[in-house]
């Protein structure tokens, strides 16, 4: 006899007793005996060079407990790690430039961070950034994608010949040839540009060090906890053993809370072992839009080609992708989007080119959906405007194309952001659109109701993807 | 996992939790192989100091590589009930059975022993450990599969448009999808509802508006346009399972699937709302002024 099932059941959620009533733990919860607070100056300006901040007159201030700025950081400042090293994809060119801790000669973006105000209180804190003298050359900005590939844009990082993040060709048959046995050819320019993950909790770090255990405990919002333990244990010369993160409740991650070592992340636990006591820092509002990752900016010029059946001959698509100031995550959103708008579908050719580019834009990483949206959007609207040309309802030009049962596995050949081939381990999409379908009632609703209401003056539509 | 004396099963995990549902979905998975209340599997997620090992949640992987790992621990922690029970009940391992916090020989449920009291007897500070044996009912256990599994679904939805106004009505929203095997539907559902708001208000609400110099011009929740209770649908939701063959569950990633089709469904609805010949939306987020700049245009 089995044990009674559980798995496939609607047991309702153990942990809302606790969410619901106040009582779980969440990183701005932390207050400890002698606790201190962060403020950060951040920068006014997207692209500049930043000759001098003097904090001179905020150390001066009562209650003001430090306040450092990249000089005062020593051999602690240094670049974050490269998160997602990019898959091994034939002729790919990625520069990699990832964030700073403080910014040192260069501001890059809004809100990066220039320096540090450790006060007894958040509102002393943020009283002593006025007190900070900055000195810095504005820059023309980069901002347009296409802009700042032109010869002579100004640099993000001028280190480099260009703005030019990174650059990937990836291939599956022969698209060229099946063009010429095309009976349509749509071609359009698209675009998806940025929003933010807009968690209901911004971001937190609060830290302890206990000289006694010489345990240090950091408390984050992360979305990583075991990965910022090892990258602090290694940053702070500690044992990962000496190193406790916890990641209590966390209220929404969407994909900007993984494992950034943002430089709050990496300052604060340092501040609180340098200082000798407890440091938190908890992000507004405001410093959440200009200082937590972004997505979805890409431009992409796309081009489908099919037989008179409606039957995908191949698609070619090439792609800008905004990667902002920095990348420390490096290809996984472009190569998502690549790869993603092969979709459900059998597209036996297919060549997709993209240029990520360096802006002077709020870092751009993983986004619930981390760039599948973009390739989504192309394939979907590239369906829908082949089926208008050809006369054919947008359900069924779906049908003809989607992948049957017995094609699992399914090697789309192009490689993954895992280094994988694409390969799509088993699915039964046919059966879904019906099911679909039925649910929403669309032939009945495109035969009959749509008609009428036309005539009755409103404008009611359908949509199926 | 360890079976604690007091017959509560302790689970640490290190992946974090940021509402997905994972003490409840985690707790399932255990409760079924060691024949538990849900209530009585303490779920602990996030803390380094309850695991060593692990990268995160994310990637809508919480369920397919966390949620093989609980299994596969539950498992082993099985069989050592087993293993411990069959000596105590003298009876062979085939014919227990585990209910209820209990073992018992199959037939005679009055006759068992608890998992707590099994869990004291397997704690060697109550008598020596017999060679050949570990101390405690717990296991560790870890779960990577080759590749990620991939999951599906389609999306429908009907809008109504004020063409004078451009104000979009969504009046159905479906969604049928396929994560494999669902460990708890109502959980499933909610990541779906969750998603489906992301991705109303990525394709007609949310943009960052950037301006020539780089300057953010809306970064306040005044200026950027979040969708809100009113402007999201009920959304109707089935569930189909193509299991994965990647996974001893058969489980796939849902946590991202609501949002990503919505901007193109968007798009498509919105426009077949319109009928205007020469209207064509490729590009994303709309929004309700940028429609109507759209629908100028077309006219």
């Amino acid at each position: 006899m089995e044990s009674r099932r559980q798995v496939g059941e609607r047991v309702r959620r153990t942990e809302d007793a606790r969410l619901l009533t106040g009582r779980a733990l969440f990183v701005d919860d932390v207050r400890l005996d002698g606790m201190l607070h962060v403020a950060f100056l951040r920068s006014q300006h997207a692209h500049a060079r930043l000759t001098g901040v003097d904090a001179t007159a905020a150390r001066a201030r009562p209650g003001v407990v430090a306040v450092y700025t990249a000089a005062d950081l020593g051999d602690y400042w240094r670049p974050g790690p490269l998160l997602v090293p990019p898959p091994p994809i034939a002729g790919l060119v990625f520069n990699a430039c990832t964030q700073v801790p403080l910014a040192k000669e260069k501001l890059r973006h809004v809100g990066e961070p220039m320096a540090m105000v450790v006060a007894e209180s958040r509102y002393l804190a943020e009283d002593a950034l006025d007190d900070i003298v900055v000195e810095a050359e504005p820059l023309p900005a980069v901002v347009d994608l296409e802009a700042a590939l032109a010869k002579g844009a100004p640099r993000v990082h001028e280190h480099l010949p260009s703005n030019l993040a990174a650059h990937a060709v990836q291939r599956k048959g022969d698209y060229a040839r099946a063009k010429q046995r095309a009976h349509t050819v749509i071609k359009r320019r698209f675009r998806y540009d940025r929003g933010a993950s807009a968690a209901i909790e911004n971001r937190a770090v609060a830290a302890q060090w206990d000289p006694r255990a010489e345990e240090l405990t950091v408390w984050d919002t992360t979305q990583a906890p075991i990965p910022i333990r090892n990258g602090l244990a290694q940053l702070l010369g500690l044992l990962e053993s000496q190193v406790r993160v916890v990641a209590p409740f966390v209220g929404g991650g969407f994909g900007p809370k993984i494992m950034m070592y943002y430089p709050e992340e990496v300052l604060v636990p340092w501040a609180a072992m340098k200082l000798g006591r407890p440091v938190k820092w908890t992000e507004d509002r405001q410093e959440n839009f200009f200082a937590t990752t972004q997505e979805r900016g890409q431009i992409h010029d796309a081009e489908i080609t099919l037989d008179q059946s409606g039957k995908i001959l191949g698609v070619r698509d090439v792609f800008l992708h905004d990667t902002g100031a920095y990348d420390p995550y490096g290809l996984t959103v472009p190569i998502n989007s690549q790869c993603t708008l092969l979709g459900p579908y059998e597209i036996p050719n297919y060549e997709s080119e993209f240029t990520a580019v360096f802006t002077n834009k709020t870092i751009v990483t993983p986004v619930r959906g981390a760039g599948r949206q973009h390739g989504v959007f192309v394939i979907e609207r590239l369906l829908d405007f082949a089926a208008k040309e050809l006369g054919i309802d947008r359900a069924e030009i779906r049908r003809r194309n989607l992948l049957r049962r017995d094609q699992f596995p399914f090697n789309n050949e192009i490689l993954f952001q895992d280094s994988a081939p694409l390969t799509y381990d088993s699915g039964d999409y046919e059966p879904a659109l019906d099911q679909a379908l039925e649910l929403i009632d669309y032939h009945r609703f495109v035969r009959e109701e749509q008609p009428r209401l036309r005539t009755a003056g409103r404008h009611v539509g359908i949509g199926i993807v | 996992m360890t079976v604690e004396p007091g017959g509560r099963v302790r689970l640490a995990t290190g992946v974090g939790t940021q509402g997905q549902g994972h003490f409840t979905a985690f707790a399932q998975i255990v409760a079924e192989v060691l024949g538990v209340d849900v209530a009585d599997v303490h779920v602990i997620t996030g803390d380094t100091r309850e695991f060593h090992w692990g990268t995160g949640t994310f990637a809508s992987r919480g369920a397919v590589v966390a949620g093989s790992a609980c299994q596969a621990a539950a498992l082993r922690v099985r069989e050592k009930i087993l293993e411990l029970a069959s000596h105590e009940l003298e009876a062979s391992k085939a014919d227990l059975v585990l209910a209820g916090g209990s073992v018992h020989v199959r037939g005679d449920p009055g006759a068992g022993i608890t998992l707590g009291a099994l869990a004291v007897k397997a704690n060697p500070l109550r008598g020596a450990v017999r060679p050949g044996t570990e101390p405690g009912l717990e296991a560790t256990a870890y779960f990577g599969p080759d590749r990620g599994s991939t999951a599906s679904g389609v999306h429908a939805m009907l809008v109504e448009v004020d063409p004078e106004t451009a104000q979009v009505e969504i009046r159905r929203y479906v969604v049928v999808h396929d994560c494999g095997r669902v460990i708890n539907p109502m959980i499933v559902d909610g990541q779906i509802h969750g998603g489906v708001a992301h991705g109303i208000g990525n394709a007609f609400y949310e943009q960052l508006v950037y301006d020539e110099d780089g300057q953010l011009l809306n970064a306040s929740f005044m200026d950027y346009l979040l969708p809100t209770a009113t402007d999201v649908p009920r959304v109707e939701t089935a569930h189909r399972e193509t299991p994965s063959p990647l996974n001893p569950m058969g489980a796939k990633g849902v946590g991202e699937a609501g949002a990503i089709p919505t901007g193109a469904l968007f798009a498509q609805a919105v426009e077949d709302a319109l009928g205007r010949t020469g209207l064509e939306i490729c590009e994303i987020p709309l929004s309700p002024s940028r429609l109507f700049e759209l629908i100028e245009e077309a006219r």
